[in-house]
């Protein structure tokens, strides 16, 4: 089940959304895979239902996941979901480098992550 | 939905509720919060129909509370005090609940009853404080009304009652539209189960607002500067705090973290960061923001 901390920084709200988008990225997630239903969310973390169910329809917006009347909600089909995590991820790598370049990281250091990350073929 | 129309309770020697007027839409949970004599008992027995405002009224589904027994049958209280029961069995608190609600559900009330092992034949008067609440939350349960009231929310139970507790109420939400209204001074308990926020101080709302448009809006900044800066350097920004820790300046403003961003990059920081407000500094700040030192309202 999902992963989630009720310290009262980041919303409970976000950190499902979050913690959906990692398990769709990393593949324990698959396309057309169910999701768990609201109720059993709900359930395992202790939370109010309309958060939940709030954040599944935020990830239907961003294409993540789709749902089917009366049936629950699904992981989306034909790698939309990876893509829009993979958007996601793209989006954070850049606000990472930013703020790397603004303190001072090198362009040489940079690149060293990036091959270590990448290998050299890239 | 629950509408409290400029409300008023004023005990004589003292005004508990000043002229609130509030709207609880329908299967929301929503968290009444405030430090101790705020008004949030005396709120919640207005919405019950326990008291008669001196000014203004309570509508629940357009029915004013007070003068309309037919909806008390929906509306379930459950009080902090338990002095009422004091003479009564839990067998006769499940009698006495089953006359009056329609939706009684016995067979919940005995599964919950023997869940936690309450004895059936003792008056409640020899029961613990724990076990008081804990009969007075299963009488709440099997109610099955609309509209839950639940002063101090969890207090005096523990992690598995509220586990039990807390899976009733996420059914009765899904399936039947429950709304349910907790009275709490502990925010971590309003911040896992509540979806809408109402800050109470002194007999008068201070804010009541979604909690997850709450801390959206609200940003901490720590950033850098080579030089002084005060609200004025943020004509962008609704700035409620701005203070100075060694070489950091501390930020706190409101407007969300992509505009404040904006406004912050202009001022070309060495560096800058953005920290999470927990939701006990959003209201200190929210407090502060209209005039209330709100540094004490975690505290017993």
């Amino acid at each position: 089940m999902f992963k989630i901390e009720l310290d009262g920084t980041a919303s409970i709200h976000d950190q499902i959304c979050s913690e959906i988008s990692r398990l769709i990225s990393v593949g324990i997630l698959v396309p057309d895979e169910k999701l768990p239903a609201v109720r059993e969310t709900a359930k395992a973390l202790g939370v109010n239902p309309n958060t939940v169910q709030k954040a599944y329809a935020a990830l239907e917006k961003n294409g993540l996941i789709y749902s089917v009347p009366a049936k629950g909600s699904y992981v989306a089909p034909g790698g939309t979901a990876a893509e829009a995590v993979r958007k996601e991820a793209a989006e954070t790598l850049r606000a990472a480098m930013e703020k790397a370049a603004q303190t001072g990281v090198s362009r040489g250091t940079a690149e060293e992550i990036m091959n270590e990350i990448w290998g050299k073929k890239g | 939905m629950i509408e409290i129309k400029d409300c008023v309770m004023d005990y004589g020697d003292k005004i508990a509720v000043d002229h609130v007027s509030l709207t609880i839409p329908e299967g929301c949970s929503y968290g009444l919060l405030g430090s101790n004599a705020a008004g949030k008992s005396t709120l919640l027995k207005l919405m019950n129909g326990i008291y008669r405002p001196t000014g203004g009224s309570v509508l629940i589904d357009g029915k004013n509370v007070y003068c309309e027994p037919s909806v008390k049958e929906r509306l379930f209280f459950v009080d902090d005090e338990t002095v009422q029961y004091s003479d009564m069995t839990l067998r006769d608190m499940k009698r006495y609940f089953g006359r009056f609600y329609p939706k009684f559900d016995s067979a919940l009330f005995d599964k919950l009853a023997k869940t936690v092992g309450l004895p059936e034949g003792k008056k409640t008067h020899t029961f613990s404080k724990g076990m008081k609440r804990q009969a007075v939350v299963i009488c709440g349960a099997a109610c099955k009304a609309d509209y839950l009231f639940i002063d101090e929310a969890f207090d005096g139970l523990d992690q598995t009652m509220r586990t039990i507790v807390k899976n009733i109420l996420i059914d009765e939400m899904l399936d039947n539209h429950l709304t349910v209204v907790f009275s709490s001074h502990n925010l971590s308990e309003i911040d896992e189960f509540c979806d809408r926020v109402g800050l109470l101080h002194a007999g008068k709302v201070l804010f009541d607002r979604e909690l997850d448009s709450v801390k959206s809006d609200l940003v901490k900044v720590r950033a850098a500067f080579d030089r002084d800066i005060t609200a004025d350097d943020l004509p962008e920004l609704e700035v409620l705090h701005i203070g100075r820790q060694g070489s950091l300046t501390e930020i706190i403003a409101r407007g969300g973290a992509e505009k404040a961003g904006a406004a912050v990059e202009k001022l070309a920081p060495k560096i800058c960061d953005f920290m999470k407000l927990s939701l006990k500094e959003i209201f200190v700040y929210e407090m502060e923001g209209v005039g209330y030192d709100g540094s004490k309202l975690d505290e017993e």
